[in-house]
């Protein structure tokens, strides 16, 4: 019997190099980088050690960096209220027993499957000020003065690619949340309709309590997908105009790719790091309690 | 079962001490390049790959015939383009190179030459029989320790292109002030004509219309000006570059740039201006070929950029300089891909090249007039002109990127001309301590 366990060590051993190699290594890496002025192209030996100059730079002068977080915050409020608020509405909706639901699961997970980057230039050319559909639309519809310049205006950039995200997970988000109504048993319902309670009790007192490990997932998976968010933002306005949709993975970009920047880039994809460790950590306690319960 | 662990734990331990030995033990660098020429050897094939920001689009032809011709003529030696947008190209390049997956040949950003020669990535070219030819140019923005690393294909400079329908049908004179401009601009925006074709989305775009601005007020005063700002020794503040930035700003008050500038992008911009909606545009070489490529009858004309109100100044003081170079990867394939370079510059091998890709020749005794029915009036308006190179050629990493998202901020009415010029300095100071 020991035998056994120890041979299956050898078997989980290639899938353990490739993880020390591909993401320990790496990460790793860049922790080092993070405490020199690596620009990204010079050699290791060749670097000079900075110590936690590039962290006391991020969290004290980087304004940029302060308004990329801004930005991130407002796509999570957004994403959390607007996004998963939707989602939970179609999941209550489609959890009805009427005709159509099957149809409906379909269109609304659809978005979630297409490449972000094909749905990013989809979105642009939609947007666009002067050939887009949207304006376009509205032109058609007697609101020509509610056309706007809609990723080009700093006041409507980030809400439309915020929008665009929403359309795209929605249906994600929805699956779960359906799947957790679907686990509640119909006879906690019964059991409420026979107490007397309406649709709008029966809601708050039964289906919003049970669903809340459910949400909870929803809610650490949202998180974890806003803070990560990248090619939308690079494909439909480049962070831009000026720094109105930069978002926390964007800087990391400029600062590295663009700036040479690569040291100051690694400290703030460290403090990444460090809270979607976190993130995750907390997901995984809540699976397991879940699991318990 | 501890023992288990403990040598399954010793074996990922042996592993990454390979792997980390493997990095070091990488090629040395330029210790091993130290110019000495040795001829690829004629019985081993080359399989070289070639990458340059304009590498892909309209140029991509010019390249795979120039790589045939190559061929034909050295057998044992392939060279393939790989092509790839000249947007990513900055930054797809730098990680490719890093990680040893680089072309053999490529343009590298000036910017980026120094870190790159350092790090040993590219080979000098001392000892190219092309040099020779080009002995009259100054190259020392290529070189870095006295050594030569990079060596220009073409030479350009950039005034203003303008639709010479919309001209004549609006009875405009070619402005050759800068109040001038404006007055045309005025008159083109009362027919309901985009005055100037512009992207400010695009915001790289800008830099078209802030350098020929610079060049009197900046460069002419002091040549030298931008490696002292480079140095720490001056600041973009001590110099009188918000005059580019505030004109710059002028025209979009007036209105004369394109609508929606800020979203609508390069390829829109460029569409809007060979389509006839916009009246002028940036005028370059390389923007010839991808105009005439949409719009082959399009009449088009070109002027001097009327910087200033000093019409003669705006004839004599210019921006032009190198517009794209080459560089070779140190190792095996230097040899050969550097007998590539000496290959291109030869009289006829050259002229068929500026010919295709539609640039101004570094060589001289090329005839420009096939290149383009403009080349004759865009060369004539280059000579007597004192050109001085590109303002990003010499500044830290960096910097260029914050003006550019300066400028969009700026052109959002959030900032003004001197916080573009505030910004560029704190990002040439943040620099500056990251060396």
């Amino acid at each position: 019997m020991a035998s056994k366990k120890g041979s299956a060590y050898w078997f989980i051993l290639p899938a353990l190099i490739v993880y020390v190699v591909l993401t320990l290594l790496p990460s790793f890496y860049t922790f080092i980088y993070s405490l020199t002025n690596y620009d990204g192209i010079l050699k290791l030996s060749q670097l000079r050690f900075v110590g936690l100059d590039n962290y006391i730079y991020l969290l004290t002068r980087d304004k940029q960096m302060g308004q990329a977080l801004l930005n991130t915050l407002v796509w999570l409020v957004f994403q959390l209220v607007l996004g998963n608020g939707l989602a939970f509405l179609f999941a209550l909706l489609l959890n009805q027993k009427i005709r159509g639901t099957n149809l409906f699961r379909a269109v609304i997970f659809l978005p979630v499957v297409i490449s972000s980057v094909a749905v990013s230039f989809v979105w642009g050319f939609i947007l666009d000020p002067q050939v887009g559909d949207l304006n376009k639309f509205l032109q058609a519809a007697g609101l020509g003065e509610w056309t706007r310049n809609w990723l080009g205006d700093s006041s409507t950039a980030l809400i439309s690619i915020i929008l665009v995200d929403i359309w795209k997970s929605v249906g994600f988000n929805m699956v779960i949340l359906l799947a957790g109504l679907q686990t509640i048993p119909s006879d906690v319902y019964e059991a409420g309709k026979i107490d007397g309670a309406g649709p709008w009790r029966a809601f708050t007192r039964i289906t919003f309590p049970l669903m809340i490990p459910v949400l909870g997932v929803v809610t650490i998976l949202t998180v974890n997908g806003t803070l990560r968010t990248f090619d939308m933002v690079y494909i439909l306005t480049g962070g831009g105009p000026g720094y109105a949709t930069e978002v926390l993975m964007t800087r990391i970009f400029s600062e590295a790719f663009t700036a040479n920047r690569m040291g100051y880039a690694s400290s703030l994809a460290v403090l990444l790091f460090v809270v979607l460790f976190f993130l995750a950590y907390a997901q995984l306690k809540m699976t397991e309690q879940k699991d318990t319960n | 079962m501890k023992k288990r662990w403990s040598f399954i734990l010793s074996c990922i331990a042996a592993f990454t001490l390979m792997v980390g030995c493997a990095n070091k033990s990488e090629s040395p660098g330029a210790s091993s390049d130290d110019g000495q020429q040795t001829p690829p050897d004629p019985e081993q094939k080359y399989s070289l790959t070639l990458m340059t920001w304009q590498g892909s689009g309209a140029p991509q032809k010019v390249w795979d015939d120039l790589n045939a011709k190559f061929n034909e003529a050295h057998p044992n030696i392939t060279v393939v383009n790989e092509p790839m947008d000249s947007k990513q190209y900055s930054q797809v390049y730098k990680a490719r190179v890093v990680s040893g997956e680089g072309p053999d040949i490529m343009s590298v950003y000036p910017a980026d030459l120094e870190s790159f020669v350092q790090a040993g990535y590219i080979a000098p070219l001392d000892d190219l029989a092309a040099l020779k030819k080009l002995e009259r140019l100054n190259l020392d923005q290529y070189k870095v320790d006295g050594k030569l690393y990079a060596i220009p294909l073409a030479i350009g400079g950039t005034g203003i292109l303008y639709n010479k329908e919309i001209f004549s049908r609006l009875n405009l004179d070619v402005p050759r002030t800068w109040s001038e401009l404006i007055e045309v601009s005025e008159k083109i925006k009362e027919n309901g004509i985009v005055p100037f074709g512009m992207t400010v989305k695009d915001s790289w775009f800008t830099q078209f219309f802030i350098y020929p601005l610079t060049k009197a007020p900046v460069q002419a005063k002091d040549p030298d000006v931008y490696y002292k700002i480079a140095k720490g020794e001056m600041k973009f503040g001590d110099t009188a570059i918000s005059e580019a930035f505030e004109k710059f700003l002028l025209f979009r008050d007036k209105g004369f740039f394109s609508k929606d500038a800020l979203g609508i992008n390069f390829d829109q911009a460029k569409a809007e201006f060979a389509q006839g909606k916009s009246a002028m545009f940036v005028g370059t070489d390389w923007l010839l070929s991808d105009i005439r490529a949409i719009n082959p009858e399009f009449e088009l004309g070109y002027m001097d950029f009327p910087a200033s109100d000093d019409a003669t100044e705006n004839e004599k003081v210019g921006w032009g300089g190198y517009s794209m170079s080459l560089s070779v990867k140190s190792g095996k394939t230097k040899e050969a891909a550097k007998q590539y370079l000496d290959w291109l510059f030869t009289q006829e091998n050259y002229q068929s090249f500026v010919n295709g890709i539609k640039w101004f020749p570094v060589l001289e005794g090329i005839d420009v007039s096939s290149i383009d029915p403009l080349a004759n009036a865009m060369s004539d308006s280059f000579v007597g002109m004192t050109m001085y190179p590109s303002d990003n050629d010499v500044w830290l990493s960096g910097v260029a990127d914050t003006m550019l998202k300066s400028i969009q901020e700026a052109y959002l009415n959030q900032k003004t001309a001197t916080d573009i010029v505030k910004d560029m300095d704190e990002s040439n100071e943040r620099a500056l301590k990251a060396k």
